[in-house]
């Protein structure tokens, strides 16, 4: 999608005529991207429909009050890393879990979820995702998984991208590491 | 960004058909969560609605009420002065029938006259006894 067409979109979504089509092509388009961004936090299909749900709605309500000073896209990147984040906080907090137990609920949860077949070196990534700290995992994932640039993080997570750089070489060097200890493997 | 292929990651399944119901389900719950809304919305204004006529009925009953004990003070307030009007007549009827018929001889004065001759007779009878019983010692005395 080029930038003419998502501000053709941003245009007819700001128009009570035009609003309905113009969100159904909203939803079509981005609905598999801010999927797999989703997955990526909170790992099982049932959360992650949600939390996609939610962001959706989410983007509907407040669209006449975005202010076009960043990409849509980047927008609605950052509205569902938030309503991910807010979902496994609440989730924690209903299930009054420590972090510890919630990460260890969080994996339990991935291995039975049906739509979920990886080996276990797929888990045993996920699981050492897990303890990375909250910031140093988000941009572990958009760079890993996603393949985002340090720009586009940046403008999503609105954290300047020396920070990320940082972030992520810190999260890169955890990982290593626990991915190369034998007692995370054999647990 | 935009033309980036975004493959899932290895092992991450999603149901089949999963994105194209995605829309439909969407509308649906937006759909729900509106009419959810709505009847809440509605609840609350019946609610706004009860108690406000409760509301109304509580200051319509209070301003019964207000206007009853106004009556009601009113009544009273007549009635003292009826009081104080009657009172007022018979203190000048009595007066009236003072000044026609003079002062009854029952009055306190001949009560106060009758009670100090009763003590003088009272005085005087135990006067006599006294007497008499000092005859009757000076006897008693001349026999021993």
């Amino acid at each position: 999608m080029n930038l003419p067409s998502e501000q053709q979109l941003i245009k007819k979504l700001l128009d009570p005529n035009t609003i309905d089509k113009a969100f159904t092509e909203l939803v079509e388009t981005y609905q598999e991207r801010l999927y797999w961004h989703i997955r990526k936090i909170v790992l099982t299909h049932d959360d992650t429909d949600d939390v996609l749900q939610n962001t959706f709605i989410k983007v509907f309500k407040h669209i006449s009050k975005f202010n076009q000073k960043s990409k849509l896209h980047t927008w609605m990147y950052r509205i569902a890393y938030n309503e991910s984040i807010d979902f496994l906080r609440q989730k924690q907090n209903n299930l009054k879990l420590e972090q510890q137990e919630f990460q260890e609920y969080l994996i339990e949860n991935l291995r039975q979820d049906n739509y979920f077949d990886g080996d276990e070196i797929t888990i045993k990534l996920q699981e050492a995702i897990l303890k990375l700290p909250e910031k140093q995992a988000i941009v572990f994932q958009m760079k890993y998984f996603d393949k985002l640039k340090f720009s586009e993080i940046s403008q999503i997570l609105e954290i300047s991208e020396g920070g990320l750089k940082a972030s992520y070489h810190h999260a890169v060097k955890k990982i290593r590491h626990l991915l190369q200890t034998p007692e995370f493997i054999t647990l | 960004m935009e033309d980036r292929d975004y493959t899932k990651p290895e092992g991450f399944e999603i149901p089949k058909d999963y994105f194209s119901n995605f829309s439909k389900q969407l509308h649906q719950r937006i759909y729900n969560d509106a009419k959810e809304s709505k009847i809440l919305e509605k609840t609350a204004f019946s609610q706004i609605d009860l108690h406000t006529k409760e509301a109304t009925k509580d200051i319509k009953q209070s301003s019964k009420q207000k206007a009853i004990s106004e009556k009601a003070l009113e009544k009273l307030d007549i009635a003292q002065k009826y009081t104080s009007y009657i009172s007022s007549i018979a203190a000048a009827l009595i007066m009236g029938y003072f000044y026609l018929f003079g002062i009854p001889k029952t009055s306190n004065k001949n009560i106060l006259a009758e009670n100090s001759q009763e003590k003088i007779i009272q005085e005087e009878i135990l006067i006599t006894l006294l007497e008499e019983e000092d005859v009757l010692k000076i006897d008693t005395d001349n026999l021993l």
